[in-house]
């Protein structure tokens, strides 16, 4: 009976795992997505140098996560993202007026990879 | 680097299929129960699409492997611990012949058409379905079957012959190597290996095949061929 109980201890360790991870995608993503709101908000009060910086440090922390994401979540979403950030902050680096598709397309990308990880009636169906 | 990403992931997928079907048992390799065909068939089919496709990321591949082999390790305990579950999850044996008769019920309940039935009983050398007592569809879907007493094959212990019990065979070289642990569970030394091989013009265990000694010390020796060649 010992190796059922490992069987079953590791079953539940997994699931409360995989309830850790979906959370701690979510909270995240949504720090991540706040950084973007609040360079945004910079970016359209006319300051584009400090928008630059927080999406700078903002993208160092979602590469600093890179290897996590890139075990527990889908490559070419996480792709996706690293390469929103890129394109928004060459964007604001380069000086031209950057369109407000660009901060949306990256907190969509953010907020996708938070969607994917909840578990919810629609994703497990 | 994408083929050694490719090999890396090969190697922890073939070894936790591997890990996995280890720990559920020899069973999983021979017949299988329902709840083990169904394991197998999907451990088999979610093993290979992070082999397929390096973007899925391993964890999807490795996950379920594992929690398969849980689900499937304690199933296996429940059902030992309880014949009413595993009634319930592996099915009872089915008879679908009584006393030569053909049950048709039983045959319709499991998909069993009369033809292969007759297919089945040939390939145990039964011709006549009269002759069969009974015929047993087991939870792993192999069809048992036990004849009349009159058509049974005749043993040494109807016929009263007295028959010399040899025990069972134990290997001691094998290939050319000495499997030191079985000579001494038939209760022999290298010395008398030596000897043995002396006897028969060898000289050492690397020029033999096979080598074998049943309890009642009978020895059965192959030479090896490829050693005579060169």
């Amino acid at each position: 009976m010992k190796r059922e109980y490992i069987a079953a201890a590791l079953i539940t360790a997994i699931f409360v795992i995989s309830v850790f991870n979906t959370h701690y995608v979510e909270n995240k993503t949504r720090a991540l997505t706040e950084d973007i709101e609040s360079a945004e908000q910079l970016y359209n009060s006319g300051d584009g140098s400090g928008a630059a910086s927080i999406v700078e440090d903002s993208m160092q922390k979602w590469l600093g996560w890179d290897s996590y994401a890139h075990i527990m979540l889908r490559h070419s979403e996480v792709d996706l993202v690293t390469d929103a950030y890129f394109e928004l902050l060459s964007d604001l680096q380069s000086g031209e007026t950057v369109p407000k598709a660009a901060f949306g397309k990256l907190k969509e990308q953010l907020h996708s990879i938070s969607i994917m990880e909840k578990i919810t009636i629609g994703s497990i169906f | 680097m994408i083929l050694g990403i490719v090999f890396i992931r090969t190697m922890i997928i073939y070894l936790s299929l591997l890990v996995a079907m280890r720990l559920m048992g020899k069973r999983q390799l021979g017949e299988l129960e329902l709840s083990e065909l169904v394991i197998t068939v999907l451990i088999s089919d979610i093993a290979a699409h992070p082999l397929q496709d390096i973007g899925i990321p391993l964890m999807n591949g490795v996950l379920p492997i594992i929690i398969l082999l849980c689900c499937e390790l304690i199933i296996s305990g429940v059902i030992v611990k309880s014949s009413r579950i595993k009634a319930l999850l592996c099915g009872k044996p089915s008879f679908l012949i009584i006393d030569g008769v053909i049950n048709q019920k039983e045959m319709q309940k499991n998909r069993f058409t009369p033809d292969e039935l007759a297919e089945e009983l040939r390939s145990q050398s039964v011709l006549d379905i009269s002759k069969v007592k009974y015929a047993i569809l087991e939870t792993d879907g192999k069809l048992n079957v036990v004849l009349f007493p009159p058509e049974r094959p005749l043993t040494a212990g109807q016929m009263q012959i007295a028959e010399d019990d040899t025990g069972f065979p134990v290997i001691v070289i094998n290939n050319g190597h000495i499997i030191r642990e079985n000579l001494s569970i038939c209760g022999k030394n290298e010395e008398w290996l030596q000897k043995e091989l002396t006897a028969r013009k060898v000289k050492s265990a690397k020029d033999v095949y096979l080598m074998s000694v049943n309890g009642t010390g009978q020895i059965y020796f192959a030479k090896s061929e490829e050693k005579n060649e060169t």
